[in-house]
């Protein structure tokens, strides 16, 4: 397992390829936690060169969905890969962390989160103003 | 491949950093059972998950785990390959696995059994407290 992860205005993105199992995800957990504890509150998880995933790994993107969403952020995850989507889908998570086919749709989905959390921040600061 | 199928046996301590190794030898075998490619996927995250909820809630402490093994016995037939993963942990109360109507949350310790039951064609699960675990799996080519 070979996992690429890097910090850019406030987006994680996690770039994995290899197996992600219960021996492998906690490395991959423990530098989500991190970064998600520093400046990141988005994360975006490229799996589109992951071999496997399990519930293991399941759990370590509902953790860091759980932990973006208490900073005001979401999780989106890409995976075009039928066997890995069978497995999001029988786990019921494909809603719950935002999986999409391409890199576009993620960045897009982010970028409309970003844009969304700004409007509310500037209406809560309008109605402090007011 | 005798006309009963053959028997294969693969022993592993109970480390996760092991499961790989399972995986290997059941997409293999699949493959030796001519099941799909879908199939193949299936399985090898039937076992993996069999595999990590005995690394994961069997034995309450690693030094309880160090010596013991999770034992793998494959049955090999032309279109079917069954799995028994079996350890002597601490065991469980079957009656207090989810329900298949409730789907569990990722996160609960019964989304592995959840997982696997929907994956696998048959699940029989033996446990009780104190008696360790085997969970026994098969997996037919789609007729």
């Amino acid at each position: 397992m070979e996992a690429e992860l890097t910090v850019c205005d406030e987006v994680v993105t996690l770039v994995v390829s290899g197996e992600l199992d219960a021996y492998t995800s906690p490395q991959v957990r423990d530098r989500l936690v991190e970064a998600l504890e520093q400046e990141a509150r988005w994360v975006l998880a490229d799996l589109t060169r992951t071999e496997f995933i399990d519930s293991f790994f399941l759990g370590v993107l509902m953790g860091a969905g759980k932990r973006a969403g208490d900073k005001g952020g979401d999780i989106t995850v890409i995976c075009d890969r039928d066997h890995l989507l069978i497995t999001f889908h029988r786990s019921g998570t494909t809603e719950l962390l935002n999986v999409v086919p391409t890199r576009a749709q993620a960045e897009e989905l982010i970028a409309g989160w970003k844009s969304a959390s700004q409007d509310s921040g500037a209406e809560c600061r309008e109605e402090e103003d007011s | 491949m005798s006309a009963q199928g053959d028997r294969i046996s693969l022993s592993i301590p109970v480390s996760a950093k092991y499961i790989a190794a399972a995986r290997l030898l059941t997409a293999g075998l699949a493959a030796r059972a001519n099941l799909s490619v879908e199939a193949v996927e299936d399985l090898k995250i039937a076992v993996s998950e069999a595999c990590t909820n005995v690394t994961e809630h069997a034995f309450a402490s690693e030094a309880e785990a160090r010596n013991q093994t999770i034992d793998l016995t494959f049955h090999v037939a032309n279109g079917e390959l069954t799995v028994a993963v079996e350890d002597e942990g601490c065991g469980f109360d079957p009656k207090h696995l989810p329900d298949m109507n409730n789907k569990p949350v990722v996160n609960d310790t019964g989304i592995g059994v959840y997982l696997i039951r929907e994956m696998m064609d048959e699940v029989k699960i033996e446990s009780a407290p104190g008696s360790g675990t085997k969970i026994v799996m098969t997996k037919r080519c789609a007729r």
